[in-house]
């Protein structure tokens, strides 16, 4: 049976549904049933992935051959996709888990979360799409179901963010859209892997419109990746938005980004990788070094984990990049090393935006002074805040050194001109530690006198888990890693059914 | 089977090091109670470890933790016959000591300090031992240098404690450092920091190289073990707790460097090998040399200490793999059953000074008769456990070389001189100042020191029930038939070299009976003969003040200059170059205006100057 392979997303698009029903029929006083409802629905689908992927390498592991390819080529449900499900739905369960207690105070909490489902329903279809057109529809679900979460208090500061962050998602939605079409008029095609295989057969004379069709798509994916100089919206939104969605925004929808861009070029468009691998290799240092210098001097926590974020987002574009390394293999690490960092990054990103709404909850502050003596007021949170920052910043045992270590280790391994993406890296990683001990400075460092707080349960709960995981991976990183290089093997057997692990 | 389980041995007194520091404040004993039944139950867990090993013959390897996937950096556990042996003493002795210190530390106002550091200490110590990799081991080696600094320099109010911890702290620096250069030596030539898969490797690598890598290796052991030149900071460590000393300053941190070279034995090439025999007996002779002249109790036993630690390093150097190690394994039993004397003596009497003691066997005949047994086993007078050590290292030695074996011998008549003299002085004759009040310790202390006790006593005896060639199984089999080969060159002498013996420490146990006790000669007058002799030990052959010149005359002035260019010049550039970064965050800032259209038109713009760089790239548009 073909159902039994979308179990996950047929339960995430089930309870998002469900949501909306059962909101109508609930008196004001119980809506936060809603939010343990949906959380019910994406541990289900969690753990149906997890189970699904880990049954899928087995049967990698054992040669067997496994169904990758669905509808036609419509949809390509290989380890890769699994990977990224498994990071939206975890970024998902948290910041359902934190937002129980965030939007306590809240009315529409039916409509907030069957929108974060409905959101991550179109992000695990844009993990799967094979299609253009699916893809770019998947895209669309999950964006505009974002857009209005970022207005969800409907206050001035969410409006203009949501606002802002909606006209340039459109104008890029348009650029995408405008790559995507002109793809199918000189293929024929919009299926992903036909693409690939046609694109050789073209005639020379449309090289000049495939170009034109591979800048569109970044020019278009780099808005969702926040990429240099298509970042602008990113630090605006997050700040405005509530702090759970600025999590999920952060944590997940970013990767979304990933996926898409990732599996169109290196599936569709190989054969220009090394003008694509310049781009992101140029593009890569400019917004990690742009992301990281912007961080340095702001004041307010949202901001500065924003630029943070978009900094992290050049490390894995720096990494994309070195796919287009000749080195047999390298480009597997390359692949592997970017999806680890997009898995660790979801992780310890979305614990400090959780973080950052724990505290705004108990009317703190989103700016860094206001984190004074946080240690003492706060002890759960701020620890958490800081297992989070001390693995943004890629400090050993810490998730965040592994994948950035990965990262580094593509780029050696790539040697020639690709070792300066990974001095560039280091040069950064240098500079972000002070940002990220700054608050950590303000945090247990500075003299304040204030009353001990009760932190938020919920809240608290899922930062004590993610903080878990994150020196889980620091600690014992090789059933992620293995994770990762199975995804990055599956990605590059083309929907074969069988994959070889390097 | 039990054996498999052996990581928990050092995780359960790293768990009670957290219990401690986290709940061990508002507790009347300072949690040393958690420290007693935690460590006492890993030492249960280690005994029966021990027994699997015995009993099965076989070493265990674990297959460890592969971390970050760079190859050869398994993190793993390597319990075979010769950790098996170290197993028993850490853990044995560590019990041991904790229970005794239920009485001695009773009292001190930091006391849950105390415990917190000592687990610390024996987590550390234990993983040393059973760690299968050089780099797990030389991690462990630094936490057990750390907790030994700490210790040290508990009493850390008294400035001469504070600057004995920074000395052992800086000294055996010097040491580690040396041994990560010979583990970086032998990972970049050989591509493994295992223990195992180095001995399989070493046989086919360049002898050069080896030779140096194991005398780095070495220098680790000379730091650690307080070898000559490094063996200064070890008389001043005995500023800490005399537990501290017993334990860590006697029978277990101190013979790591002697554990580190029987580890990795198999690597070393004649040539260091030599360098080994030879820096172990000057220490074992000068150390001896200055136990004699020294009047604070527990120096006397530290420079005995590092004479005893000479004779396991003439010993392991000369081939004889196992002399080494049976001579650390007595020693530790009868070194811990001293000082702990020695601590009982100082609880009692309040004073170190042995001039101030006497005629203490009536008031503490516990005590007494303990520390008479420690010191007839320490002098190597038949039968106790130290003779039998004494006489297979003199063995080896004779057959390695005769001018080694009078170095070694000498060392051997001054250890039975300084011991009964000490033993005299302190336990007989006349009451002194301090003896009037001084009356015997609690139960908790000597209890410890009876069971101390047996073990000085009859440890020496496991000789006779096979553990030579059980503890000759962790070695490869082929450098076991050579060893052999070498020390059967003494077997034809061996008895004479026993009588040998034995009549030179019943020479230096009747001088120091004549000297000391019937006053046959004035030990005054004998300092005044040979008061030059008499000045240069008390000087301790002026290697501190060598040092201090060196320190304070030549690397101070070095540290001036290098401290102005670290000012001007490195700081300088440091701080410009973050001025500089923040001036640049500054600007960066000002791109961000707020303004979508803004925004849009960077999208638009970024577009553009994508596809230039195609241009650039020579893409056709």
């Amino acid at each position: 049976m073909v159902l039994e392979h979308f179990y996950p997303e047929i339960i995430i698009a089930f309870f998002a549904f469900a949501t909306l029903f059962i909101d109508i029929t609930l008196k004001k006083d119980h809506k936060d049933f809603l939010g343990y409802f949906s959380l019910a629905g994406i541990a289900l689908a969690l753990i149906s992935v997890i189970v699904q992927s880990i049954s899928t390498m087995a049967s990698y592991s054992a040669g067997k051959e496994v169904q990758v390819v669905f509808f036609n080529g419509m949809i390509y449900n290989d380890i890769f996709a699994m990977f990224f499900k498994v990071v939206f739905l975890v970024v998902a369960l948290f910041v359902v888990l934190a937002s129980v207690d965030y939007t306590r105070k809240d009315n529409y909490k039916g409509e907030y979360y069957s929108l974060i489902l409905f959101a991550t329903f179109g992000m695990m279809l844009v993990a799967m799409a094979g299609n253009l057109i699916l893809l770019f529809v998947s895209l669309e679900l999950a964006s505009i179901s974002t857009y209005a979460l970022t207005a969800f208090r409907k206050n001035k500061a969410n409006t203009e963010a949501a606002m802002k962050y909606f006209i340039i998602g459109a104008l890029s939605s348009g650029i995408i859209l405008f790559g995507m079409s002109i793809l199918y008029g000189v293929t024929g095609t919009t299926n992903i892997y036909e693409i690939a295989k046609i694109i050789p057969h073209v005639k020379d004379s449309f090289n000049s419109a495939l170009i034109l069709s591979v800048v569109l798509l970044i020019a278009g994916f780099g808005y969702k990746i926040a990429a240099f100089p298509f970042h602008m919206w990113a630090p605006d939104a997050y700040q405005g938005a509530p702090s759970t969605i600025s999590a999920f925004l952060a944590a997940a929808t970013k990767k979304m980004g990933f996926v898409a861009i990732i599996r169109i070029l290196v599936i569709a468009l190989p054969l220009y990788v090394s003008e694509w691998g310049v781009i992101f290799g140029v593009l890569g240092v400019l917004t990690m070094t742009v992301g990281n210098f912007s961080a340095l001097k702001q004041t307010n926590i949202k901001r500065m984990l924003a630029y943070s974020s978009i900094a992290q987002a050049g490390y894995i574009i720096a990494a994309i990049a070195v796919i287009s390394s000749t080195i047999p293999n390298v480009k597997y690490l390359a692949v592997a090393a970017a999806l680890l960092h997009i898995l660790t990054h979801a992780l310890m990103k979305g614990g400090a935006f959780i973080a950052v709404a724990g505290v705004s909850l108990l009317g703190i502050g989103t700016e860094i002074k206001n984190y004074r003596g946080l240690g003492k007021r706060m002890p759960v949170t701020a620890m958490a805040l800081t297992i989070f920052l001390l693995s943004l910043a890629g400090i050993p045992f810490f998730a965040g050194f592994i994948s950035k270590f990965l990262i580094l280790a593509a780029t050696v391994e790539a040697r020639g001109i690709y070792i300066w993406l990974g001095i560039f890296l280091v040069i950064n990683s240098v500079v972000s530690i002070y940002y990220y001990g700054r608050v950590i400075k303000y945090m247990y460092f500075e003299d304040f006198q204030g009353d001990k707080l009760k932190e938020p349960k919920l809240i608290a709960t899922s930062l004590v888990v993610l903080a878990f995981l994150v020196v889980l991976i620091g600690i014992a990183p090789q059933k992620f890693v293995h994770f990762s290089m199975y995804a990055a093997a599956s990605l590059f057997s083309h929907g074969h059914g069988v994959v070889m692990l390097h | 089977m039990i054996v498999e389980y052996a990581w928990i041995i050092p995780l359960l007194p790293a768990i009670a090091f957290l219990l401690i520091v986290l709940f061990g404040k508002g507790r009347k004993e300072g949690g040393g109670y958690i420290a007693v039944s935690l460590i006492g139950t890993s030492m249960i867990l280690s005994l029966l470890t021990i027994a699997e090993v015995v009993l099965t013959g076989k070493g265990y390897e674990s297959t460890g933790i592969n971390w970050l996937g760079i190859k050869g950096f398994q993190f793993g556990l390597l319990v075979d016959q010769l950790s098996s042996i170290m197993l028993f003493v850490v853990s044995v002795i560590g019990f041991v000591i904790i229970v005794y210190s239920l009485g001695y530390m009773k009292g001190d106002h930091d006391v849950q300090r105390y415990y917190a550091e000592m687990s610390l200490f024996i987590a550390s110590m234990l993983a040393l031992v059973i760690s299968s990799n050089l780099v797990l081991f030389f991690i462990a080696w630094e936490f057990v240098g750390l907790s030994s600094y700490l210790l040290i320099g508990f009493w850390y109010r008294k400035p001469s404690a504070a600057s004995a911890a920074k000395k052992a702290f800086l000294v055996t620096r010097v040491g580690d450092i040396m041994l990560l250069a010979g583990i970086i030596i032998l990972y970049i030539n050989l591509g493994t920091v295992n223990i195992r898969e180095l001995f399989v490797l070493a046989p086919h690598a360049n002898v050069g190289m080896l030779t140096l890598a194991t005398l780095l290796i070495f220098g680790g052991a000379v730091g650690k073990s307080s070898q000559f030149p490094l063996h200064v900071w070890l008389p001043d460590a005995m500023e800490g707790p005399t537990t501290v000393s017993a334990l860590i300053h006697a029978a277990t941190m101190v013979t790591a460097g002697i554990f580190l070279v029987a580890r990795v034995y198999p690597l070393f090439t004649p040539e260091s090998l030599m360098v080994v025999a030879w820096i172990g007996g000057i220490t074992a002779l000068m150390a001896a040399a200055m136990a004699v002249v020294m009047t604070d109790i527990k120096r006397v036993i530290a420079y005995s200490t590092i004479s005893h630690l000479g004779f396991m390093t003439v010993a392991l150097g000369v081939g004889g793999y196992f002399a080494g190690i049976f001579h650390l394994f007595n020693h530790s039993f009868f070194k811990a059953l001293l000082f702990l004397c020695a601590g009982a003596v100082i609880h009692a009497t309040h004073t170190q000074d042995i001039h101030d003691m006497g005629g203490l066997w009536k008031k503490m005949p516990i005590t007494g008769t303990a520390f008479f047994i420690g010191a007839w086993s320490l002098s190597g007078f038949p039968p106790w456990s130290g003779f039998w050590s004494k006489d297979v290292i003199l063995d080896n030695v004779y057959a390695y070389n005769h001018v080694l074996f009078a170095i070694t011998a000498g060392a051997v008549i001054l250890s039975a001189v300084y011991i009964f003299r000490l033993f005299i002085i302190v336990f007989m004759g006349k009451e002194g100042k301090a003896t009037k009040h001084a009356h015997e310790v609690s139960r908790v202390m000597t209890t410890p020191l009876i069971a101390l006790s047996i073990g000085a006593l009859f440890s020496g005896f496991l000789v006779f029930f096979g553990l030579k060639s059980f503890l000759m199984k962790s070695l490869p089999g082929n450098l076991v038939g050579a060893l052999d080969k070498a020390s059967a060159i003494s077997a034809g002498t061996h008895e004479y070299i026993t009588y040998f013996s034995i009549s030179l420490v019943a020479i230096g146990i009747i001088t120091v009976w004549a000297v000391y006790s019937l006053k046959i000669v004035e030990a005054r007058s004998i300092r005044h003969t040979f008061s030059p002799i008499h000045t240069i030990l008390i000087n301790k052959f002026y290697i501190d003040h060598i040092y201090l010149f060196i320190s304070k005359k030549i690397i101070w002035n070095i540290s001036v200059i290098v401290d102005y260019i670290d000012e001007y010049f490195v700081d300088g550039t440091v701080n410009g170059i973050g001025k500089l970064s923040i001036a640049f965050g500054r600007k960066l800032r000002k791109l961000q205006t707020g303004v979508v259209q803004d925004y849009a038109a960077w999208v638009l713009f970024g577009t553009g100057i994508i596809l230039i760089i195609f241009k650039a790239k020579g893409g056709m548009i």
